[in-house]
């Protein structure tokens, strides 16, 4: 008898509890869904540094459609990150026709190699973006970046061990803590026959 | 005065006058750190320059401790450059970045890593460097060496006041595994 008591106001007990939490989840979210924030997050959810950094991207190009031609040369994982609402990145930058330009190269292979031996390949689009999913490559850190457009190979000097955004390393100008931009050549000679080609309806397409 | 009187007065004449020297002597001992304990024991400076080498591609690039906001910062010429006037990937690492890597490696932790090399190397785990790249404690950056790994080789036998050359140049030369 008294153990079936004890039972109910356990139960009793547990329900209440459980309405008042989901009432307190039901106020919770109403206020604040509203306020979305840098990312799409939640404004209560950011990160104050997260937001500096999404504020220096500044805003969208309002000619370019959000997707895999938009902010060419900026920081991805700013946003595709696994905590953030885009969809997360391992990888993803610009490449570019030269050191001295901002050109971009389409169709120039990216290859991502890791410590186990694993390999990724890509292509850039026309604007020389790329970007690789964390559901299509999880590389065996650190792991290593080619990328290759005709006879012009680009390698890195260094491997990656957990930044995803090339521009984090690779920003302009070059300086004693930045590489400067990704690019195919820096042969003078041979920068005009390095093929830039238009956007096509294929290019605004994610995978 | 007999004999055995003066005998007497002599010894308390000469105990009175020694005592207060070898208590003085006793206490300064017991209480104040000797000069030979106050200095610290570096790591030998000479090869340090394949150490060096070996963390630059493991620990030193531009996405981890190559990076200038670091609190623990390495420089080499594939990574974060020391002169302004250098770029990451031009050029090799300077004279000057090596000896900046050299102290930021013994400042971290100077007096266990005293300790360590007092002890010929043993138990290099108590450096953070150590646990941190083992990641046996929490490492951002992860677990990059194990024991008896060409890395992990080369930092522990140089604290035993040793060059595994062959080691630091396996560990500098780290590269993608070919395609199977």
């Amino acid at each position: 008898m008294s153990m079936s008591m004890s039972m109910s106001m356990s139960m009793n007990g547990s329900i209440r509890s459980f309405a008042y939490t989901w009432a307190r989840l039901r106020v919770a979210c109403g206020l604040c869904l509203p306020l979305l924030g840098a990312c799409g997050q939640p404004a209560f959810l950011e990160d104050p540094l997260h937001k500096a950094q999404v504020a220096a991207l500044g805003p969208e190009n309002p000619a370019v459609k959000i997707g895999p031609l938009h902010r060419p040369g900026q920081a991805c994982a700013v946003c595709h990150r696994v905590d953030g609402l885009a969809t997360p990145y391992v990888a993803a930058g610009t490449v570019y026709r030269d050191p001295m330009s901002t050109v971009g190269v389409g169709d120039a292979e990216v290859v991502l190699a890791d410590l186990a031996g694993n390999r990724f390949k890509t292509k850039t689009n026309c604007v020389g973006n790329f970007y690789v999913k964390t559901s299509e490559f999880r590389p065996v850190v650190p792991f290593w970046v080619t990328v290759q457009l005709g006879e012009f190979p680009y390698e890195m000097g260094s491997p990656i061990h957990r930044e995803a955004s090339c521009s984090a390393c690779h920003s302009d100008p070059a300086a004693p803590d930045a590489a400067g931009h990704v690019f195919v050549t820096d042969d003078v000679a041979a920068i005009a026959s390095v093929p830039v080609r238009a956007c096509g309806a294929a290019d605004e397409v994610a995978r | 005065m007999s004999v055995r009187g003066r005998t007497l007065w002599c010894v308390l004449v000469v105990a009175a006058l020694s005592a207060p020297p070898l208590i003085l002597s006793a206490c300064l001992g017991e209480i104040g750190p000797t000069k030979a304990d106050l200095e610290l024991r570096v790591p030998m400076r000479d090869g340090f320059d394949r150490v060096a080498d070996a963390l630059q591609p493991s620990c030193g690039t531009l996405d981890c401790h190559g990076q200038a906001q670091r609190n623990w910062r390495l420089f080499g010429g594939r990574g974060l450059r020391l002169a302004s006037t250098n770029t990451p990937g031009e050029g090799k690492t300077t004279a000057e970045e090596y000896e900046a890597n050299y102290w930021a490696v013994v400042v971290i932790e100077p007096e266990i890593l005293s300790q360590v090399l007092a002890d010929k190397g043993s138990d290099p785990e108590r450096l953070i460097l150590i646990r941190k790249g083992r990641g046996t404690t929490r490492h951002k950056g992860g677990t990059l060496m194990r024991p008896n790994d060409p890395l992990d080789t080369c930092l522990t036998e140089w604290l035993k006041g040793n060059l595994a050359a062959d080691s630091c140049l396996a560990a500098a030369k780290i590269t993608a595994s070919p395609v199977p």
